[in-house]
């Protein structure tokens, strides 16, 4: 009735090897982290996030829908960078993007 | 005192747990099919982790979804558990770096969870398989370590403005399966449960290991999570972050229980 047996070394060096890194990894995303939600830090309902990007075009402005270009928009991945390019390669009609805290020249 | 971390439990509850876990891993397969076939959509937003990742197809989508729900079901049932849990493990990770659109606490908790039921010989427990074994006590108690520490980071982040404001939760409470009272939505109201939320999160962390609170442990958490899936949008995701916390209570109540042990170290 007994099963694996464990060295008692090999076991404390796991378990201390394991408190090492599900300590820092939340503690250095919490402390060193940017604004906003940070993945691998157990960040959950901690800020609110908004969508509000609009593509400029010679007709008007759109503004965009996050279901129809995000699979799901989430507050750590920093749609800021990453959808603007995105936008600008979707809809070959834009001038530039704009959201509230900034704006790329297509 | 090393000896200690070597000594043995009865492996039944480790068991439920892998069984809870396994059943949150195949609900979490099928919820995540929908996201990444969108991943494969022309105008959906592409953000792969790494730059060498394959482009989402909607025959890897299925390939990698068929594996982990069958990981998830063997799992549960703790058929070879060194290898469907790996295969779980192995799909979550690959999700998670085909998209960072994939990634979700839960899903990095379940990876987790399930890489330490792997570790702590699982599959001896209620399995289909194996003749009950008792499992190392230092391996399972990885696994309440890994909800505390979880309970202590979601609770110290949200020390901040927005959420103990109630300006986060006023978002957050939208869409679930019970309407949030409307003549409860005030600044004064949510900000009050922000801080009662940061403050059950915190003490579950800590008195989910002490016999005394454990009870009210226990009622705190069930209440928390069940109110969390009542009453915010997400339902099918929060299900699963419920599950693979709930799975996980039995084994609080035996890592610090006065029963006897086995000393297996030699």
């Amino acid at each position: 009735m007994t099963g694996w047996r464990w060295n008692p070394r090999i076991a404390a060096v796991c378990l201390a090897l394991f408190l090492v890194v599900q300590l820092t990894v939340p503690l250095t995303r919490m402390i060193g982290g940017d604004e906003g939600s940070q993945r691998f830090g157990w960040q959950m309902f901690t800020t609110a996030s908004f969508f509000d990007f609009e593509v400029v075009t010679p007709s008007g402005v759109i503004q965009i829908d996050a279901d129809d270009v995000v699979a799901k928009p989430r507050g750590d991945m920093h749609l800021d960078d990453l959808l603007p390019p995105h936008l600008c390669a979707t809809y070959p009609e834009a001038i530039r993007v704009t959201w509230s805290e900034g704006e790329l020249e297509c | 005192m090393l000896k200690s971390l070597v000594h043995t439990l009865d492996p039944r509850p480790l068991g439920l747990t892998r069984i809870v876990v396994g059943v949150a891993a195949v609900i979490k397969s099928l919820i995540i099919l929908p996201l990444l076939l969108r991943l494969t959509e022309p105008l959906v937003l592409n953000a792969p982790v790494f730059d060498w990742m394959p482009s989402p197809t909607p025959a890897l989508v299925w390939t990698v979804v068929g594996m982990w729900s069958l990981g998830g079901v063997l799992l549960a049932l703790g058929w070879r558990v060194a290898i469907s849990g790996l295969v779980v493990v192995g799909c979550a990770i690959f999700a998670m770096c085909l998209d960072l659109q994939a990634y979700s606490n839960h899903l990095y908790l379940m990876a987790w969870l399930v890489l330490l039921l792997v570790l702590a010989d699982a599959g001896t427990g209620l399995s289909i398989q194996r003749a009950p074994k008792e499992v190392a006590r230092w391996a399972v108690q990885l696994i309440p370590l890994q909800i505390s520490i979880l309970y202590i980071f979601t609770g110290l982040t949200k020390l901040n403005p927005d959420f103990l404001s109630g300006q986060v939760l006023a978002e957050a409470l939208r869409g679930g399966l019970i309407s949030f009272p409307e003549s409860l939505r005030t600044p004064a109201f949510l900000s009050a449960l922000a801080v009662t939320a940061v403050l059950v999160e915190v003490f579950l962390a800590f008195a989910l290991w002490l016999p005394r609170y454990r009870p009210v442990a226990y009622l705190l958490g069930i209440g928390l999570h069940l109110s969390i899936t009542l009453f915010m949008s997400g339902t099918g995701e929060l299900v699963v972050f419920s599950l693979l916390m709930f799975a996980t209570y039995p084994i609080f109540a035996q890592v610090r229980s006065r029963q006897p042990e086995v000393s297996i170290a030699t």
